[in-house]
């Protein structure tokens, strides 16, 4: 705390102000310190939770045990098991060596991703860290991230969208870094920006949605470098071209019909302009200090790459309106903006330091201050302890939610409390999962051990778990479906056999001709609920015998 | 290096561009004019920002953008 120091030295200032500025730090610390005993609190939790909190997470599961046996998990999705994958390989590609040593485990993916998001807060925090010199402020914008409601739901979940941020994230900033440092010494560092376009290949092959990252550092070293960014993109794109073509060549094709094809879905626009506007508000003060740092930059300096990315960032959550996308789209967007945020932080300080020790103690006081006023915004609070549920009493917020359990399959239930209070609203993501939750996975699982055959389900876990094949991807084949590109006639055909014993429903994504065969031929016998949801366990009926 | 101008008119040449789409769109896709949905509103007051943004700039000359 040497900026503390300095004021405490100041013979301008009374030694009140200084200590209030320097509470106000210390305080905006301690509760982004307080989110992040929360993030692991959530994260930790995961990792002892053996199905899927997120729908699709036992798929990502699946992808990697696929590619630890040395297959492709782009596969044709009309014969048995159904099962494609519809992401690139990197993030499950780096979890191999995991399920080698501990098995198909959901907490290898959930531990990685996890590590991937500190990674990224890390990141931020050397962005600003390096250019502000004020290790307070570096903390409090790794933290912002990290706290971030959007990243605390998704950090810790076996998906690859947050490892894809960490890669984005350090591309950004090492890009940053060679061509600063080029400029510095006149010496061109190509190794430096060969190591960038790695890391962005990474990225795109970690999730296709780097494609808005990759621009964004194109687009910064045209502005800087215009000939040299032409001619790295000639090679950038032959890499990216090539490693496309060898998998969708290993693969008969699968990799781009479940790659790209797969991914042309419906566009909601009520969605994508409610994220966008919750987006806004949950991290009000970051976007406006990030906007305002891009407007300063284009009229009265040069612009940096945080500036382009965040800009660009911001414009692809537009994505986020299609079907099956979410909020995490915007989590390139929110790591951009808190380090624009901590760059804007610094240079107030250093200015307001060149002012005179008054302006010092306001600046630092105001800027604490905003960072209090966003780590209320994003207020995101496990109440299943008695000491979390206090400190939320104390600090004036709800202590429970009230959310109906989600049903797709059954009767409405009413709305039960829940140990969970989140600024982002109603929610299933974020919760810590608990025994009863474990308890139910169990039990969805042990309905499956009890026929002969896997369970034909919406969600991986529970044939996982008893031990089964892995069948169907179902919001791929519904992705497929709508496109054109699945033949249904053997799936269907073997539903109306009745040739699958149990049946598991959750959210009924699987695509019409599918829903209507099991409603002939299956019959609901029981009613689970896991993490909030209410999961349809299906039988053959008996009255009714295979056609 | 791209100058503040030259930044300024690739901008504006991509908001003009982008604003003149969102009509070309509705005039190929649906064969006639019915009309700016919700969408496209967005997307014209954004393409229309970005024209004004980019003139904005055409007077900060041969400084490095």
């Amino acid at each position: 705390m040497s900026e503390i120091t300095e004021l405490r030295n100041s013979l301008d200032v009374h030694p009140r102000w200084t200590y209030i500025a320097y509470l106000l730090i210390g305080l905006a610390l301690i509760v982004f310190i307080g989110y992040f005993i929360i993030y692991n609190i959530y994260a930790f939790s995961l990792f002892r939770f053996p199905f899927d909190f997120d729908q699709g997470e036992g798929f990502e599961l699946m992808d990697t045990v696929l590619f630890s046996q040395g297959q492709w998990p782009y596969q044709d999705n009309n014969n048995y098991p159904f099962y494609s994958s519809n992401y690139p390989p990197v993030f499950h590609l780096v979890i191999v060596p995991l399920i080698w040593l501990f098995g198909p485990q959901y907490w290898t993916g959930r531990v990685v991703a996890y590590i991937g998001t500190l990674i990224t807060a890390v990141a931020i925090g050397y962005a600003v860290q390096r250019e502000s010199r004020r290790i307070w402020l570096s903390i409090l914008v790794g933290l912002a991230f990290l706290a971030s409601n959007y990243v605390y739901h998704v950090g810790p979940l076996f998906r690859q969208h947050m490892f894809m941020v960490m890669f984005e994230t350090l591309a950004v900033v090492l890009v940053t870094v060679v061509v600063q440092r080029e400029e510095e010494t006149g010496k061109r560092n190509n190794l430096g920006l060969l190591v960038v376009m790695v890391l962005l290949l990474l990225a795109g092959y970690t999730k296709q949605l780097a494609y808005a990252t990759v621009i964004a550092v194109f687009g910064f070293l045209f502005l800087r470098q215009t000939k040299r960014a032409v001619l790295w993109a000639i090679p950038f794109t032959a890499a990216t071209a090539l490693i496309f073509f060898i998998i969708d060549s290993a693969t008969n094709g699968q990799w781009l019909t479940n790659t790209i094809t797969a991914n042309i879905n419906p566009y909601i626009p009520a969605q994508g302009i409610g994220l966008f506007r919750q987006w806004f508000e949950l991290h009000t003060i970051l976007t406006i200090a990030a906007v305002a740092l891009t407007f300063y930059q284009l009229y009265f300096e040069r612009l940096s790459a945080y500036a382009i990315w965040f800009v660009i960032a911001a414009a692809n959550g537009i994505t986020a309106g299609k079907w099956g996308a979410g909020e995490s789209y915007f989590a390139t967007a929110i790591a951009a903006s808190c380090i624009l945020t901590g760059l804007v932080a610094g240079r107030l300080v250093t200015w307001s330091k060149s002012k005179g020790p008054r302006w010092y103690v306001a600046v630092m006081s105001i800027i604490a201050l905003l960072f209090l006023v966003q780590a209320n915004k994003v207020f995101h609070w496990p109440t299943h302890m008695p000491a979390l549920r206090a400190i939320a009493s104390a600090v004036g917020k709800p202590v429970e939610t009230y959310v109906a359990p989600q049903t797709s399959c059954s009767a409405p239930r009413a709305a039960v409390a829940i140990p969970y209070v989140d600024s982002a609203g109603v929610g299933l993501l974020g919760r810590p999962p608990n025994d009863e939750d474990i308890e139910a996975g169990k039990r969805i699982a042990q309905f499956v051990s009890s026929g002969e055959t896997a369970a034909f389900s919406e969600e991986a876990g529970f044939n996982f778990y008893a031990g089964r094949d892995v069948i169907t991807n179902p919001t791929q084949l519904l992705n497929l479906y709508n496109n054109g590109q699945v033949d249904l006639t053997e799936m269907i055909g073997m539903l109306d056999n009745q040739q699958f014993d149990s049946v598991i429903f959750r959210a009924q994504f699987y695509p019409p001709p599918v829903l209507e065969v099991i409603g002939r031929r299956y019959e609901t016998i029981e009613l689970v609920e896991m993490n909030g949801f209410v999961y349809c366990l299906l039988s053959p009926r008996e009255d009714i015998a295979p056609s | 290096m791209i100058t503040k101008r030259q930044l300024g008119l690739i901008l504006a040449f991509f908001g003009f561009l982008l604003t003149l789409g969102i009509f070309a769109v509705e005039w190929f896709e649906a064969g006639n004019f019915q009309g700016i949905g919700p969408l496209q509103r967005i997307a014209l007051v954004i393409s229309f920002a970005i024209l004004v943004l980019g003139i904005t700039l055409l007077p900060f000359g041969d400084r490095p953008a």
